[in-house]
């Protein structure tokens, strides 16, 4: 039941990806181009409003938060990594996924790419810096 | 009320709307399921149940079960939008268009450019590589796009802030040194 659940958040939040058009390789290319403020818009609006919304939380609801340990080498190295397949194929992890919804069948191919990537780390993550 | 619902349903959104909705999406998942928004650990649970050897980073896969599911979801919402939008057509900059002109991508129909999704060889190795370094990215890292720059940043978790100005400087670098060159 619970997985029921999460099901449908995903859906709401491919939708929502979708109609804004964050899946699309053509904003973001237009992002990394400085030729629209659309992506922007998208991004700093959202987090604006996430973070009055966890600040409201925390005052109301003792809510408590997860955050992501500071790892230097990682988030930096990792982070370009990252940056690098966004930028060359337009997509990120959540779109990725509604890209396969919506048909686009090539998008397979960079899901078992990344994939494999996530192999590749599993078995390097001792030897590389963190 | 009919012309808004046609508009919401056949037209894109602007970002003023789209933008907020994903961070009230953010608080409802946060207030209803205790869940902090993050899509990238689905790689790592997908390859636990599937990884034919026993790696230590593998261990544990239960704990993004929930992302999953999640994932299974922005498939399902992908061919829900399917059916309501039969050809769709990105209107972006004028200035883009040029860009992207010059660099061999045709103006055209559908979210993304056939130039490159679609079934060439050279186009599937060029997704697969930039697969890969999403994958490996995004683990190594320890977050995406959802979990370090809308999640994170909105919790102004210092590493988040670094993970999301690396985000940039590689989707810089591939869009100005390497996209060119592909086409």
């Amino acid at each position: 039941m619970k997985n029921i659940r999460f099901i449908i958040y995903g859906i709401i939040f491919s939708i929502i990806l979708i109609k804004v058009e964050a899946i699309s390789w053509f904003r973001i290319q237009e992002m990394f181009y400085f030729q629209s403020f659309h992506m922007y818009g998208v991004l700093l609006s959202g987090i604006l409003v996430a973070m009055i919304g966890i600040q409201l939380l925390k005052r109301t609801q003792k809510l408590e938060l997860n955050s992501k340990p500071l790892q230097l080498k990682a988030n930096i190295l990792g982070g370009i990594s990252f940056g690098l397949g966004w930028g060359i194929t337009g997509a990120c992890t959540g779109p990725l996924y509604s890209l396969i919804g919506l048909t686009i069948w090539p998008a397979l191919v960079v899901l078992l790419g990344a994939l494999l990537g996530t192999f590749i780390y599993a078995i390097a993550k001792k030897k590389l810096p963190h | 009320m009919r012309e808004l619902l046609n508009k919401i349903i056949y037209e894109p959104w602007p970002w003023w709307v789209g933008g907020p909705l994903i961070g009230l999406f953010v608080i409802a998942l946060l207030l209803i399921e205790k869940k902090q928004l993050g899509i990238s650990s689905s790689y790592q649970y997908i390859c636990a149940k599937l990884s034919p050897i026993k790696i230590d980073y593998f261990k544990q896969p239960e704990k993004s079960a929930w992302q999953f599911w999640f994932v299974v979801g922005l498939i399902i919402g992908g061919v829900i939008i399917q059916f309501s939008i039969p050809s769709y057509h990105v209107e972006i900059s004028r200035e883009s268009l040029a860009t992207l002109q010059s660099i061999g991508i045709r103006e055209q129909v559908g979210f993304v450019p056939t130039e490159l999704y679609q079934f060439s060889s050279t186009s599937l190795g060029i997704l697969a590589v930039g697969g890969l370094f999403i994958g490996f990215g995004s683990r190594y890292a320890n977050g995406c796009t959802a979990g370090h720059a809308i999640m994170g940043c909105a919790q102004a978790s210092p590493s988040s802030i670094v993970a999301t100005i690396c985000f940039f400087i590689g989707g810089l670098l591939a869009t100005h040194f390497i996209v060119p060159f592909l086409f």
